[in-house]
């Protein structure tokens, strides 16, 4: 450590420095000062390729670490080439599907490079072999609206995978929370089939086991002004607070009021 | 406490509440059912392995834990590599563990940390996270939050003001986000560390703030709390950084109000009763104040406003008796951290089966007193889990550090001439 503190105060920038970083990062893979000082000389010397295979293994070694992701995309970025990263991502994320640094440099270089083409195709492999990764689901929202953007023939075609989605699982908070959330890029008035979807499927056992199905119709009741409708709201919340979803009881409680005041 | 049966299909029997059931799979085991799963046996065991007078017994190991902590003042063994660029976190993890015990250490502990974190500042302003390591705004906002609770004079005046400013500044991006540090990576808790620390000194200025907020806003998700950056799916860290910073700029108008309470009182966990960092993850002890001290914020500023007002009259909204204040159940909260979370020999863990460690044992215990301390106006000032004497000092939101420490340090940064 030392030895890299003498070498980064000198801004020595040449292949015995880098070897010295290497050291560093070894012994501690956290070490920023020593990643960053590491990308001003290879500004400097070049060699990024080699520098990609280093910051693989790095990478693999350590998945919860800031710090070698951003590295790893700054040699990306440095090599301009993108071909393998996408590639390298899913393999990592094939070990832990919600690694939050590799979603994010995924996201980046998506952006960056303009890779779509086959995201959505990604997301829903992804989706089949866990309905509950909420990354995947984020992930689907973030290319839609990067990409063709939540048009109505968008919402309606996502409506009919969310639901199918649903049937695979009803106490799947992350698809409920990406129904919820199509119909507040939109709105329940242009979606009525979410509502349909879920009175529906009131009478089904899900009307016994499901509390997100509640949460939906409250939200749908909430924002239709309809004083009826708001009352039926005001149910709900008590059929939550009181079995269904007690850990959040006072929550319910809080909406209860909330509704109450707008039919008083 | 009710009593119960729990079935492993996760049937609901009619005797108590639901909160004992395991989740049920629905014939559709993947890998976040089966995780959840086995954590929720994990947690079960242990609560009905607890005494059925648990919530009155519970006693918080003040002693051990204070031990554990100035263990660490003390010495930090090799296999801590790993931290060796987060010196500055490890001393704001240990001295606000040891100020919410009530366990300060000896005047000779204080000045001698004030000294080591005088050697983290960096020339140029800001502070690395060890000697000689580049300014980083993450070991910035934990050595200025340190030397806060060291609170003497000497501690203050550490703080080079203007080239902190200088680095705050240059940390800056021009769509409002902040880098942690040269040529580093954009994110939330950036932002959050930067207005935490400026707020503090006083250098908060339209020069640092502008543009800020809107970029804030851009990372509230369709689900309600907040990303990393825009885009990123919602996490607890991150919402708490988002919601902080937002709540520093005076910005909540700008943000889904109603949809970030939501997302943050449904991170709390049906069985466990701790908090977990996003839907269909783990239960974890860090969120205890992630998603935990998010609550007095939106009380103050969605939930009950109007209490805040002085010239308001009305009634706040009620949740029973022994309930507590905040929008979340504030002692399933700390049943958890009791029975799952304390080491024996003193720290506190993530999760059982988990090793304890400082960033555990701080972010429980900073969480804990959120949850034991209710709003000024509440009939009932403490909701304490346990003994009495399990009560730790209040704790400050914004900050994470005691409210006394807080006022003591703008008090005297305050009266410091403003940045131009």
């Amino acid at each position: 450590m030392n030895y890299l503190r003498a070498f980064f105060l000198s801004k020595e920038l040449t292949p015995r420095a880098l070897i010295v970083t290497e050291e560093a990062v070894s012994f501690n893979p956290a070490n920023y000062t020593a990643w960053y000082y590491r990308r001003l000389i290879r500004n400097e010397v070049g060699g990024w390729d080699e520098e990609l295979e280093i910051i693989q293994d790095f990478v693999s070694e350590n998945a919860k670490n800031y710090q070698v992701w951003f590295h790893y995309r700054c040699v990306i970025e440095a090599l301009n080439d993108p071909t393998d990263c996408l590639n390298f991502i899913a393999e990592m994320l094939e070990k832990d599907a919600k690694n939050y640094h590799a979603w994010t440099i995924r996201q980046w270089a998506l952006k960056f490079f303009g890779l779509w083409d086959n995201e959505l195709e990604y997301v829903d492999k992804l989706l089949n072999l866990d309905v509950r990764n909420n990354s995947a689901w984020n992930q689907r929202f973030f290319v839609i609206e990067s990409t063709t953007g939540y048009t109505n023939e968008v919402l309606k075609a996502e409506i009919i995978y969310t639901q199918e989605k649903l049937k695979r699982g009803s106490n799947n908070t992350s698809a409920w929370n990406y129904l919820r959330g199509l119909a507040k890029v939109s709105s329940y008035n242009e979606l009525p089939e979410i509502e349909e979807f879920c009175v529906e499927k009131l009478e089904s056992t899900w009307g016994i086991t499901c509390g997100q199905l509640y949460v939906t119709l409250i939200d749908i009741y909430t924002k239709s002004g309809d004083h009826e409708k708001l009352a039926t709201a005001i149910e709900y919340c008590e059929k939550l607070q009181s079995g269904l979803d007690d850990i959040h009881k006072k929550y319910w409680i809080y909406r209860k009021t909330t509704l109450e005041k707008l039919i008083a | 406490r009710e009593s119960y049966i729990v079935t492993v299909t996760g049937d609901r029997m009619e005797l108590g509440t639901s909160r004992l059931t395991l989740t049920n799979e629905e014939n559709n085991p993947t890998v976040s059912s089966i995780e959840q799963i086995r954590v929720e046996r994990l947690v079960h065991r242990l609560m009905i392995m607890s005494d059925t007078d648990h919530h009155l017994t519970a006693l918080l190991q003040r002693k051990a834990h204070a031990k554990y902590l100035m263990g660490g003042l003390n010495y930090l063994p090799e296999y801590f590599s790993g931290l060796d660029a987060s010196k500055s976190w490890i001393c704001f993890w240990i001295i606000h563990s040891l100020e919410l015990l009530d366990e300060m250490p000896s005047s000779n502990h204080i000045n001698r940390m004030v000294t080591y974190l005088s050697k983290l500042q960096s020339p140029t302003g800001g502070f690395g996270g060890g000697p000689q390591q580049l300014a980083h705004l993450a070991p910035t906002y934990a050595a200025t939050c340190a030397l806060m609770i060291c609170g003497t004079q000497q501690a203050y005046d550490v703080i080079d003001r203007e080239s902190m400013y200088k680095f705050l500044l240059s940390r800056k991006c021009p769509d409002g986000s902040f880098t942690m540090h040269e040529n580093g990576e954009v994110d939330i808790r950036g932002v959050y560390c930067a207005l935490a620390v400026a707020s503090l000194l006083n250098i908060l200025t339209p020069e640092l703030t502008e543009g800020v907020p809107e970029w804030l806003a851009r990372c509230q998700t369709y689900e309600g709390g907040f990303g990393g950056d825009v885009g990123l799916e919602a996490h607890g860290g991150y919402t708490y950084c988002g919601l902080a910073a937002i709540v520093i700029l005076d910005s909540v108008h700008l943000i889904d109000k109603d949809l970030l309470v939501y997302w943050l009182q449904d991170r709390q966990m049906r069985l466990e009763g701790g908090f977990q960092g996003r839907p269909n993850k783990l239960v974890d002890g860090c969120y205890s104040f992630w998603q935990g001290a998010s609550f007095p914020l939106v009380d103050e500023y969605i939930i009950n406003p109007e209490q805040y007002n002085p010239d308001d009259d009305s009634d706040a909204i009620s949740f029973g008796e022994n309930e507590g204040g905040w929008c979340f159940n504030q002692l399933a909260l700390q049943e958890y951290l009791y029975i799952c979370c304390e080491d024996d020999h003193g720290g506190l863990r993530d999760k059982p089966g988990v090793r304890r460690d400082f960033y555990h044992t701080c972010y429980t215990l900073s969480g804990l007193s959120i949850a034991q301390h209710n709003p000024h106006y509440h009939p009932e000032s403490k909701t304490i889990y346990g003994r009495a004497e399990n009560l730790l000092v209040p704790n400050d939101p914004i900050y994470n550090i005691t409210p006394r420490n807080v006022a003591k340090a703008k008090a005297y940064f305050s009266a410091k001439p403003k940045i131009q």
